[in-house]
């Protein structure tokens, strides 16, 4: 209730988005991943975006970041520099052992601890981040760009191609999001690549949707058809007046959905689909410590604890730019 | 204006348009499946001879084994022959046991069944309980707190939690023994795993509907009628707010299914998520399939359900006789439909 | 105040209501007083604070909100610093507040009948006995308790819904009534049945009512008492005949002059040498046009062989209530919509489905939106905006363009550097100049206005209907502009045509029309506009000045009286002491 805005506001409460009121969409319609759900039915509603302005400007108005979003950004500030420049935060070499410190605690020597060979299980956590994170990208990029390209597309075309299009994104979300990247990996084989692809698989009907909904709900706005009335022709107008407003919302889910990729991808590499296995994956470190669950925790804890780290203060960064687009 | 019978008549109509649409679904789940994973790059008879531990099979065996499982036919050939096995309930046979793969899925179910339950119900009450308590409280930094919380269930892998939760509760406090326990001490941990991330769905779905139905005007109404804020809560905006939780039963039910394969691997339970890791680890492509027909066949089920449902609990989405009250499907709204007044025609003014 | 008054059931002095993100507060040292029997007004534009003041007075303002009062009374309890369970015992049995509604007021999941029996429950009804006083309340507002009260709001209509809520407000017999802008989404007929409603219910309780409105017709009709606020203060309070007649404030005058009432001068000269010159052939003709949609199984005819004619120079002002077919009609006549009979002829050459004939007509009859902040694209400059029918018709040169849009800025009397900003940065009134600035760019013939001022602010309205018949005159063209609300309508238009159901009722010179309506629509229209009601003779005091007979004009500066608000006799010409003298070219006036 305190996000009402005071009643002296008027158009706030008089005026509520025809989204918010109508009833939800019968249960089919809804078939998306719920964070993107909620972002794109709370990232618009409001005509009024915020004029561009200079750099200086627009940065005093954000809100000031609270210690959450600072901690957020450190932790995938870290993870970022972990990846890019693994061997300047953990020198050592993340394969090789020394059998005589097997299975050490963590401690001054050893951060998290060794492995059964004795492996650095820091080390290798330092050097898993470039894998991990880098699948995630490649199927977050390749899931928005099929995604909203079909999206899009099919919001455009109209007719049989929009029909077909959006019937098979139908189709897509009735499948369980894990089972379906499980799908795609048995029949691409195992690996990096294929983990990617099958992540993409499972998030680009979500992308599809979003663009759609976009593309359609601003095609459909009224000064699209004064453009129209304008003389401006059809293509002129997507470009114009109809993609850039679409983007926001497809970039918010881009955000979310990094979120959720990380997940996945590190689950599919602990049920066992990553190849080939020495490469230190995060989600492999997890599923290699399961044997030693009673006696090292480390080896399951400390990993497990990373991948948990990134994908939080992805969620939460991804809710502030959601919480940004949302009129205040 | 619509009398008994004619509403009677188009909930059935209804009911029979919404069954026919999910069996559409369903086949159409099961093309995309078999397209996936037949027409993708990938050879099933060499999968088969590594599985069975030979490098690379004579021409005669790999030939014998092609025939044997049909895969000498044409793509198109075998589709319809698999299509109608699945009609008759046939969903072919593993390529690894050597079983059919419908007596695999029905061993597995029981297990799953009694994992989803639970967890359906320790995340009903729990995501229920966190988000009627954010709402409720007035203390703005209580209800951040409590509202953030669903945000941390949902990001945390559910691996990880499954293993620190056995590591903690079964070795370190010894509570429950870590395999092998049967009943409720069996589940329990595997459904707390999972109802983390489901809890965490229910809990911001409900949230943000109370949130949205304490912002709209009746409850303005309500209160300057002399209503408390406990009835307010009870009476008017969980009514409004519970509508979107049964328009995500189905997406519920997916991540339930989905979870299912990481929790019954963490926890080795004999369910059918556990039989979907290994297949896929197996690359046995039948198995692979029905389970994946199977999760679309629960999906279609349960949206079905909630879409005859919906009707009954929110009377806006009732399909009437009646042509005028029919203005609620918002989708596929495109075409000729009259324009509505633009609603701020007038109340924009002052 | 002669006779003895009873004692006030709201008493409100030095009122202040201020959020946590606004700089000032929303209600600044207000005070008002409402006594039993009596009804007061509160009349502002948006941002007044009316709204803030009417839920602070009501204990119902949004959490965070700081609330300060000297005095706060209500029913003889002061109320200063009261919690949720002392403004309980208040709510519905001392107070009744009735929201407007947005659609929204009632739940939508739970049948009006049910909801209304819930709320008698938890004032200690038992359940048949709630049953039978909400039937009772039902019937109370004119409603079937067995038809309607076992729908759900969104199956009953806005004055059905608005009437329950007045049921809501009513049914524990509150002593004081306060209504937030009840009848503002209502059409006009509707708006009187339901207001009728609320003062007759409210006088038979013997009971305070609080109006809160924008529409100082609405006022003159129902109010003892006027307040009127801006920017958070009351500027001016007094009895509805002191201030509507004779107001002291500049700002009451002000907003009196812009309220459009049936008596206001009109902003076009009269016909020259009688009705335009017979020989010249209308700018825009339309016969027998027919569009009908699909709905549900079968269709809807919106409209339903509507013929027109716009003669060059002139305005055809076509009105009737939401769902007459009058934005429809405008769409068909710019191509927005195709027809599905009829003809368009255009300067005398017919106009085809064809799209060399659509361009011919899109460019040269222009289409200008209800709503500016959504016909133009939030994240285009409005210089942005007003190029674009110069590149999509490619008109000109991308060089001369940037002195085109400054000419056509400064014809809207916006300053140079508008063209700079997005629509965010404008205000309302502000917006729609640009909108028209657009609708011009091309030079048309005829410009086709869809309710272009109904959601803007009083004030604003006067000056874009002024600029309107400014560029008429400076430039020769042809309206047609559509409108629910009669003033407006019969300030700005030579000719109109009252729709209802798609078909055209009435049709004619507007004085003709309006002086003597030959359909039952026009009728009703014209009874409904607010201002013209006389309240009895014994309502108060207030009678007793709205006696004096109008039309006298006021001593002073350019008579801003309430005289255009209370019938006066039909012929009495534009006072010509009264030019359009607000100048529209203060730009951020607003």
């Amino acid at each position: 209730m305190s996000t009402t805005a005071p009643s002296t506001a008027g158009s706030s409460q008089a005026v509520p988005s025809p989204a918010a009121t109508a009833s939800p969409a019968p249960a089919s319609a809804a078939a998306d991943g719920i964070p993107a759900a909620a972002v794109a039915a709370d990232a618009h509603g409001s005509h009024t975006a915020p004029a561009r302005l200079p750099p200086a400007r627009w940065l005093s108005r954000l809100p000031r970041p609270s210690a959450g979003t600072l901690l957020a950004a450190t932790v995938l500030v870290l993870a970022l520099s972990w990846a890019l420049a693994p061997s300047a935060f953990a020198p050592g070499n993340p394969l090789l052992g020394q059998p005589r410190e097997r299975l050490q605690a963590p401690g001054l020597a050893h951060w998290f601890g060794t492995d059964h060979l004795g492996r650095d299980v820091y080390t290798r956590t330092v050097h898993g981040a470039a894998v991990s994170l880098g699948t995630t990208a490649l199927a977050v990029l390749a899931a928005f760009d099929i995604g909203s390209a079909a999206g899009a597309t099919a919001a455009t075309a109209g007719g049989v191609a929009e029909s077909l299009i959006m019937r098979t994104v139908d189709v897509a979300q009735s499948i369980p999001g894990l089972l379906l990247s499980m799908a795609v990996v048995t029949a691409l084989g195992f690996g990096p690549v294929a983990i990617a692809l099958a992540v993409a698989a499972s998030s680009a009907p979500a992308f599809a949707r979003i663009a759609h909904g976009e593309v359609l709900r601003w095609r459909s706005s009224l000064f699209v058809e004064a453009a129209r009335l304008n003389g401006v022709g059809a293509v002129r107008t997507v470009v114009r007046h109809v993609l850039p407003h679409a983007a926001g919302p497809v970039l918010a889910l881009a955000a979310v959905e990094f979120g959720t990729a990380i997940l996945a991808v590190s689950a599919l590499s602990f049920l066992g689909y990553w190849a080939p296995p020495p490469q230190p994956e995060w989600g492999l470190l997890v599923s290699e410590g399961r044997d030693y669950l009673a006696s090292a925790w480390w080896l399951t804890a400390l990993p497990g604890l990373a991948i948990a780290a990134v994908a939080l203060s992805v969620n939460h960064l991804a809710r502030r730019i959601g919480a940004q687009r949302r009129p205040a | 204006m619509s009398a008994r019978g004619t509403g009677a008549r188009g909930a059935a109509l209804f009911a029979l348009r919404r069954g026919l649409h999910g069996l559409v679904v369903l086949w159409a789940a099961y093309t995309l499946s078999f397209l996936i994973l037949s027409a993708l790059p990938g050879d099933p008879v060499t999968i088969m001879l590594g599985a069975a531990g030979q490098a690379a099979g004579t021409p005669e065996q790999v030939a014998a084994l092609r025939a044997e499982h049909g895969l000498d036919r044409p793509l198109a050939l075998q589709y319809l022959v698999q299509l109608g096995g699945i009609v008759r309930g046939d969903l072919g046979t593993s390529y690894t046991s050597g079983q059919p793969v419908a007596s695999l899925i029905a061993a597995a179910v029981p297990t799953t069944v009694e994992l989803a339950v639970w967890t359906l119900l320790f995340a009903l009450l729990g995501g229920g309980a966190l988000a009627l308590t954010a709402s409720a409280s007035r203390s703005p930094r209580l209800r951040g707190l409590l509202a953030a919380l669903p945000g941390l269930g949902a990001s945390l892998p559910t691996f990880f939690t499954g293993l620190v939760l056995l590591q903690v509760v079964a070795f370190r406090l010894r509570l429950i023994p870590a395999l092998g326990a049967h009943g409720f001490a069996g589940v329990v941990l595997p459904a707390l795993t999972l109802a983390l991330p489901i809890g965490a769905i229910v809990a911001q779905v409900l949230f943000r509907a109370l949130e949205s139905a304490w912002d709209q005007q009746f409850i303005t109404t309500y209160r300057a009628a002399g209503l408390s804020r406990p009835r307010l809560l009870l009476a008017h905006a969980l009514p409004v707010a519970a509508l979107p939780l049964l328009s995500i039963a189905g997406v519920l039910a997916g991540q339930l299914l989905g979870g299912a394969v990481v929790v019954e691997t963490v926890f080795t339970r004999n369910g059918l998520g556990r039989l979907a890791q290994t297949a896929v680890a197996n690359q046995d492509i039948p198995t692979v399939q029905g389970i994946v027909v199977l999760c679309a066949a629960v999906f279609v089920l349960v949206n079905l359900a909630a879409d005859l449902l919906y009707p009954l609990v929110d009377a806006r989405t009732r399909p009437a006789a009646d042509p005028r009250a029919r203005r609620t499907p918002l989708r596929r709204s495109r075409g000729r439909t009259a324009p509505q007044q633009p609603a701020v025609l007038q109340e924009a003014r002052p | 105040m002669s006779r003895t008054a009873p004692a006030p059931v709201l008493e409100l002095s030095d009122l202040t209501v201020a959020y946590p993100a606004a700089p000032a507060p929303a209600v600044d040292g207000a005070a008002l007083t409402a006594r039993p029997g009596r009804t007061v007004a509160l009349v502002g534009e948006s941002g007044s604070g009316k709204s803030s003041l009417a839920a602070a007075a009501a204990g119902l303002s949004v959490p965070g909100a700081r609330v300060r009062a000297a005095v706060h009374t209500v029913g003889g309890v002061d109320m200063r610093g009261a919690g949720q369970r002392a403004w309980r015992a208040v709510h519905g049995s001392v107070l009744g507040f009735v929201p407007q509604d947005a659609g929204t007021g009632l739940n939508p999941v739970r049948s009006v009948a049910g909801q209304l029996a819930h709320t008698l429950r938890t004032r200690g009804a038992r359940r048949r006995e709630a049953a039978e006083r909400a039937a009772e309340a039902l019937a109370g507002v004119g409603l079937e308790p067995r038809l309607h009260g076992r729908r759900r709001p969104h199956e009953l209509s806005g004055g059905q819904r608005q009437r329950i809520l007045l049921a809501l407000a009513l049914a524990g017999e509150p002593r004081l009534v306060i209504a937030d802008e009840p009848t503002s989404a209502l059409d006009v007929t509707v708006q009187r049945q339901v207001l009728d409603l609320l003062a007759e219910r409210t006088a038979r309780a013997g009971a305070a009512l609080v109006l809160i409105t924008h529409d100082l017709g609405v006022a003159a009709d129902r109010a003892d008492d006027v307040l009127v606020m801006s920017g958070g203060r009351i500027v001016e309070a007094g009895t509805a005949a002191q201030v509507l007649e004779s107001p002291r404030e500049p700002y009451t005058r002000r907003l009196l002059a812009a309220a459009p009432g049936l008596d206001a001068p009109r902003l076009i000269a009269a016909p020259r040498g009688g009705p335009a010159q017979p020989q010249e052939p209308p700018v825009l003709r339309a016969a027998g046009l027919v569009r009908d949609f699909a709905h549900g199984g079968g269709s809807v005819r919106a409209v339903d062989g509507v013929s027109l004619e716009l003669p060059r120079g002139r305005t055809l002002g076509i009105v009737g209530e939401s769902g007459s077919g009058k934005s429809t009609t405008a769409r068909l006549l710019v191509g927005l919509e195709p027809a599905d009979a009829g003809e368009i002829e255009l300067l005398g050459a017919p106009v085809t489905g064809r799209r060399a004939e659509a361009v011919r007509l899109a460019r040269r009859v222009r289409f200008v939106h209800q709503d500016p902040s959504a016909s133009l694209d939030p994240r285009r400059s409005a210089g942005d905006s007003i190029a674009e029918p110069l590149a999509g018709f490619g008109i000109g040169t991308r060089a001369e363009r940037p002195a085109r849009v400054r000419a056509l800025l400064e014809r809207v009397a916006l300053p140079a550097d508008a063209a700079r900003r997005r629509p965010g940065e404008l205000s309302g009134g502000q917006r729609q100049r640009v909108a028209i600035a657009r609708a011009l760019a091309v030079d048309p013939e005829v410009v086709v206005l869809d309710e272009p001022v109904s959601a803007l602010d009083v004030s604003v309205q006067a000056q874009i209907l002024e600029l309107l018949a400014g560029l008429q005159r400076e430039l020769g063209l042809s309206y047609v502009f559509i409108s629910h609300d009669l003033a407006v309508v019969r300030q700005i238009a030579h000719d109109v045509l009252v729709m209802a159901q798609g078909r055209v009722v009435d049709a004619g010179p507007t004085e003709e029309v309006f002086a003597a309506p030959t359909a039952p629509t026009t009728r009703a229209l014209l009874a409904a506009v607010p201002g013209r009601a006389q309240r009895p003779p014994s309502a108060g005091p207030a009678t007793a000045a709205g006696a004096a007979p109008p039309g006298a004009p006021a001593s002073g500066p350019p008579a801003a009286g309430r005289s255009h608000l209370v019938p006066s006799h039909p012929d009495r010409s534009p006072d010509p002491s009264q030019p359009p003298s607000r100048t529209a070219a203060q730009i951020g006036a607003r």
